[in-house]
């Protein structure tokens, strides 16, 4: 029945078994994978035995913070136990170290609340709040529906009547619910990062099903956690390729961590978006903290303030030592960040001296031109958001859903031509309702130029 | 000793045992992790992770007898983990460049239509056809009657079906 598909497996697979094995290395790796499991154990067992005569609350904790995330401890396994409704989220949290700590450290708010609509069930399980923000865990189930035909299109946190969060998908787009194997149940977790404290808070979803959209809506109350932040302040200076930072400090809590630096104004060259995307943190046992690609930014958009969020916060696991290292971080000459466009003449004026930028075309009020990304760069970096014509007045570029009418709202483009790279193409705005002045500058935000040195700071 | 045994030993705390298991059976780790994560470096990394996290759970083996699909499971966790984590796009390109089979192109098309199954599809078809483990036993390992197997396994050939024809329909036009 599947002749054809089985063969392609088997060449796969011969293929793959003609690939060289460097015995020697593979050796090595799983030496050194053994040794570091023995270390580890032999660790925790001094640890433990120290400070047996300890409160068990204390041991507690001791025994979190040796827990990664393949095995569940014994604690939150007695957790699960005792919260109702808190199986159904275990596989959510326990890849997480932060959150699994968490819910062990009594941090998890169960909710249980669900409402039906047309055959459809929605569940708010319970969350994980802090001062600063939420993590949401919820489900969806059916006796009726399968699963595997629903859409997600919005999720949403109100407070009262105004929505203080919202994940939406534009007209076009679902987020495909994938039910857990062998059964008609999801469940999804969404953390966000900002919310402030609510009184009356509801957690909204819109669920596709065929042509219609379900909305749901579940009000809950939940306690704000006081808790106390367990930041370290660093105040210490790097210097990577001649560019200057300063570390300010950590900002600890129990469900993230985020790691706040400064850049050095007088530097030459300016941080790219997602600059910070290989920064890692390593403890005294060789545990690593790594940064959500993606996700570090500028606090102010004129600021040299950064903020970098670690994927899971470490907060339970009071490491002893920390050692912060870079990676590459993307950055590039300031005198070269932009690209600056005549319209009139149809040419670039400037450009970065190895510029990934060509084929310049401006037709019927449209500019196009093509950016070539090597394959190691990530294409869905490329983009501009505003266009700032001779004088300095910004034009912001839309490209998704509907453009405000606005007189300085235009709309963009950016597609994929095989082959040849990423086309980018924008409007220039209607003369008859605004006017602008050439040359056109785009200030580049990203960009496949990056600095890196092999530097390590000592954060404690 | 007998394989048997010395699972036995490891699950004990042998640590002999378990670094005899671990070293008899690192080549197909490693060539699981070249199938997934397709560069010499990252496949090394997952094996010694998987060393370390087979160590730490080795308590939780149930089934001897299975102890190698138990290995090369939790190396397919890992992976898709990485995978998960990394992007698509530079798996994809990674392919290319890995030497000695770039120039075969229906390689590269599986290869594809392979990162587009759910995890446990994928889990599914490389237990099957590239570590041939039969369907009665994947059926006992995973406490699922042999026909659901046998159904799931279906399913996924025919997703991969589906992804090779969409493939197709693309390069035509």
């Amino acid at each position: 029945m599947f002749e054809e598909e089985e063969k392609k497996l088997e060449q796969r697979k011969k293929s793959i078994d003609k690939v060289e094995v460097p015995r020697d290395k593979l050796h090595f790796a799983v030496q050194s994978g053994f040794e570091k499991a023995k270390k580890e154990r032999a660790l925790k067992r001094s640890k433990i035995r120290k400070r047996s005569t300890w409160s068990i609350a204390i041991a507690a904790i001791l025994l979190i913070s040796f827990v990664t995330s393949i095995s569940v401890s014994p604690v939150f396994a007695s957790k699960v136990a005792s919260i109702p409704g808190l199986e159904k989220i275990v596989s959510l949290i326990k890849q997480d170290r932060g959150l699994t700590a968490a819910v062990e450290n009594d941090f998890y708010q169960p909710i249980n609340l669900s409402q039906e609509k047309n055959g459809i069930t929605v569940t708010l399980d319970g969350i994980i709040a802090d001062k600063k923000g939420m993590v949401i865990f919820y489900s969806v189930h059916s006796k009726e529906v399968d699963l595997s035909t629903l859409e997600i299109k919005y999720l949403e946190l109100s407070s009262g009547m105004t929505p203080r969060y919202r994940f939406g998908l534009g007209n076009n787009y679902g987020l495909n619910l994938t039910p857990r194997e062998g059964t008609n149940f999801y469940s999804g977790v969404k953390t966000i990062e900002k919310v402030a404290f609510s009184k009356d808070p509801s957690w909204g979803m819109g669920i596709k099903n065929g042509d219609k959209i379900e909305h749901f809506n579940i009000p809950f109350t939940y306690k704000l956690m006081d808790v106390e932040n367990k930041n370290i302040v660093v105040d210490k200076e790097v210097t990577i390729e001649g560019q200057r930072f300063k570390i300010k400090q950590l900002i600890v809590n129990p469900i993230r961590t985020t790691i706040k630096l400064e850049e050095d104004p007088n530097n030459s060259k300016k941080l790219l978006s997602r600059a910070f995307d290989e920064l890692k943190l390593v403890d005294e046992m060789g545990r690593t903290w790594s940064t959500t690609p993606g996700n570090s930014y500028k606090v102010l958009p004129k600021g040299n303030l950064w903020e970098v969020p670690l994927m899971e916060s470490f907060y339970f696991h009071d490491p002893k030592e920390l050692t912060l290292t870079f990676g590459k971080v993307a950055a590039m000459e300031k005198s070269e960040a932009y690209v600056l466009i005549d319209t009139e003449t149809k040419e670039f004026l400037e450009q970065p001296s190895k510029s990934i930028f060509s084929n310049l075309q401006v037709k019927d009020n449209r500019v196009s031109f093509i950016v070539q990304v090597d394959k190691e760069y990530d294409k869905n970096l490329v983009h501009f958001n505003k266009f700032i014509d001779a004088n300095e007045k910004e034009f912001y570029i839309e490209t998704g859903g509907l453009t405000p009418v606005v007189n300085n709202y235009v709309r963009g483009s950016m597609i994929t031509v095989p082959e040849v790279g990423q086309k980018f193409e924008f409007e220039l705005p209607d003369k008859s309702f605004t006017t602008y002045t050439n040359p056109i500058r785009l200030d580049l935000e990203f960009y496949p130029s990056w600095i890196e040195e092999d530097v390590q700071i000592e954060i404690k | 000793m007998s394989e048997m045994k010395l699972v036995e030993q490891a699950i004990k705390g042998n640590e002999d045992a378990f670094l005899d298991l671990i070293h008899s059976y690192q080549e197909a780790l490693y060539r699981t992790a070249i199938s997934y994560l397709k560069n010499e470096g990252d496949a090394l990394e997952a094996v010694q992770e998987v060393t370390y996290r087979a160590y730490r759970s080795i308590k939780t083996v149930k089934q001897p007898a299975y102890f190698k699909t138990w290995l090369i499971r939790i190396m397919m966790n890992y992976c898709q983990d990485v995978i998960k984590k990394s992007k698509r796009e530079v798996l994809e390109d990674r392919i290319v460049s890995m030497q000695g089979v770039s120039e075969d192109f229906t390689y590269l098309e599986v290869e594809e239509a392979l990162l587009n199954l759910s995890d446990y599809e994928r889990e599914l078809l490389h237990l099957k056809y590239f570590e041939d483990v039969k369907i009665k036993d994947i059926a006992v390992m995973w406490n699922t009657p042999e026909g659901t197997i046998k159904t799931r396994l279906h399913k996924a050939l025919r997703a991969l079906r589906h992804n090779f024809e969409e493939k197709g329909e693309m390069k035509r036009v």
